[in-house]
């Protein structure tokens, strides 16, 4: 019987295939320490990707397909015997159209690169967020990623115009749309945004591109109760009549935190409120959105809509305010073991779902710590616990306090990370048995072997 | 009648004469200060002030105006004298501070100087 590895031997070259202990570690996602996938395979174009998922289909052999392994929820994991086709290769930048405003790019290429390649044409990617340095295209778009810009231009899925890619039969689906208007019949590339991997592995991808802003007016404001700090992001995506580029906030927990943990991170106010906002206008002309915002800030200060308010000089400035909301992997560090979740709901329940874990995490654990911050205007927060353990058993007390409430109120327990393995058990919690069966009736259609990508998601 | 305005205001602070003083500003006015810090009113100044020097004077220079309509934008310009909290002497330290006039009446404040920079000047 021929080794499935050399049937890969035929189809790319060996110095681009790795074999058991020979694959890195960086590809084994988070089961690292339990088990090694069978080989990584790292092909640079469709074709090659076409061919190996023939073999993989034929071999009823499972396939992982990964980008810049910088998802939060295990979607990129391995098992033993697992196939890994990273995607990383295909990282060629194929044309940017400043008059159609589209990037056409592999699904390799790393968001920053692509950042940096479409900023020279003085226009922008919408899609931002703090792996940009490792997170890949093909990877933003597979989860559906969030960011930082949400608020602004929508998830991933708002700026994805059309992609390729590949079906477990090796098929090439190529729907590489590049208008903004196209309504013939099915939307086919909706299928392959935020399915993690588990219908299709997509190879290419045409993105919308946005008018570079010209102006970047930031700011840090403390607010003292929850309903000023509603009435304050109302009032502003109005007052900035749709320039509003970020509104992050900070529940004083993790300011404090940040600030005793930090000691060289410059914390912009000096007084304690419960609230601190990070906000962003993108505009098109520095002097005017300057003062625009300016008088937005100045109006709801002297309105009491907020306490305090400090905004950004320059650049040097902008950069140390979002370094608070950003730069914090080693206060997390000084923390873990930690539990992170990035959970939604409405608005306006947000108060209740903070104090509520709060009381319930005081009441089931002795000592421990719950930091909330996140992207309010999008009604998405991320939260960072800490009960002093990372066994199973206290994780999954955590879950079920926080996914409970999060049930209660209608949200849902992944507002932009996706589901991967991590958070599959829940799933039935913010998705009914109707949605879930649906789901499943696509993958057994797409994936009849169930090759690509299984156990994440659902099982 | 602007200038006079901003010369009575700034000499009002000076004198600490803040009743005074807040006879000068709209309701709705806008102060930012050095680090872009907002300050909401008068008191609130007062308060700021306290945490970074024990006096601070200023030596008018020059005055600038800029008439749009019923709108007078005013630059004055000189420099600061007095003693950081920290015992520290400010000595001929450039300043900047820009003033709106709306309806006989600031409406918006902006203060920039070199103070951060004499600092970082004699860290060296």
């Amino acid at each position: 019987m021929t080794d499935i590895v050399d049937i890969f031997k035929t189809i790319i070259e060996p110095n681009r295939i790795k074999v058991g202990d020979k694959i890195p570690i960086k590809y084994l996602g988070k089961n690292k320490s339990l088990s090694r996938a069978e080989c990584l395979l790292r092909p640079v174009n469709s074709e090659e990707v076409s061919s190996i998922l023939k073999v993989c289909n034929d071999n009823k052999r499972i396939v992982v397909a990964q980008g810049g392994m910088s998802g939060l929820v295990g979607g990129g994991d391995t098992n033993s015997g697992d196939i890994i086709v990273s995607l990383e290769l295909l990282n060629t930048i194929y044309e940017i159209d400043p008059v159609d405003r589209v990037l056409i790019a592999g699904a390799g290429v790393i968001l920053q690169h692509a950042q940096e390649k479409v900023d020279e044409i003085d226009c922008m990617l919408p899609v931002d967020l703090g792996a940009r340095g490792s997170a890949t295209l093909g990877g933003l778009i597979s989860t559906n990623a969030g960011g930082n810009r949400v608020i602004r231009y929508g998830m991933t899925r708002y700026s994805v115009l059309g992609l390729e890619a590949v079906t477990a039969n090796g098929e090439i689906i190529s729907s590489m749309n590049r208008m903004i208007k196209n309504n013939a019949g099915y939307d086919l590339k909706q299928l392959f945004i935020g399915s993690e991997g588990s219908l299709g592995i997509i190879t290419k991808c045409v993105i919308k591109l946005y008018p570079k802003p010209n102006s970047f007016s930031t700011a840090f404001v403390g607010i003292d109760n929850f309903d000023s700090l509603k009435e304050f992001l109302t009032y502003t995506d109005k007052e900035l009549s749709g320039g509003l580029g970020a509104f992050e906030v900070m529940w004083s927990d993790y300011y404090d935190c940040v600030k005793s943990n930090y000691p060289s991170m410059q914390m912009p106010l000096t007084s304690k409120y419960k609230y601190y906002v990070l906000i962003e206008m993108l505009g098109s002309d520095p002097i005017k959105d300057q003062e625009k915002f300016t008088d937005a800030l100045g109006f709801a200060l002297n309105n009491k809509l907020i306490e305090d308010v400090v905004i950004a000089k320059s650049d040097t400035d902008r950069k140390k305010l979002w370094a608070i909301r950003e730069d914090v992997y080693e206060v997390f560090k000084k923390l873990s073991p930690i539990f992170t979740y990035d959970v939604s709901m409405p608005i306006k329940d947000m108060e209740f779902f903070a104090d509520e874990t709060k009381k319930k995490m005081g009441s089931m654990f002795k000592d421990s710590t719950t930091l909330i911050f996140g992207h309010l205007g999008d009604g998405n927060l991320h939260l960072v616990v800490s009960v002093g353990d990372d066994h199973d058993e206290s994780h999954r007390k955590v879950n079920n306090i926080i996914y409970g409430i999060i049930s209660d109120l209608g949200g849902s327990i992944s507002a932009e990370h996706g589901i991967g393995t991590e958070k599959k058990d829940y799933l039935k919690m913010t998705r009914n048995k109707q949605e879930i069966d649906l789901m499943k009736t696509l993958k057994r259609s797409l994936d009849p072997n169930s090759i690509l990508n299984p156990g994440k998601i659902f099982d | 009648m602007s200038l006079e305005i901003v010369k009575s205001f700034l000499n009002a602070v000076e004198n600490r004469d803040l009743i005074q003083a807040k006879k000068y500003l709209s309701p709705s006015s806008i102060m930012i200060f050095p680090g872009g810090k907002f300050i909401k009113d008068l008191d609130s100044l007062a308060e700021w002030s306290k945490t970074r020097y024990k006096f601070v004077k200023k030596t008018f220079s020059t005055f600038d105006e800029i008439k749009e309509g019923n709108k007078s934008t005013i630059y004055s310009i000189g420099i600061l004298d007095g003693i950081m909290n920290d015992g520290k002497e400010i000595k001929n330290v450039r300043y900047i501070d820009r003033f709106v006039i709306e309806n006989a009446k600031i409406v918006n404040m902006q203060v920039w100087n070199d103070l951060a920079e004499s600092i970082l000047v004699d860290k060296e």
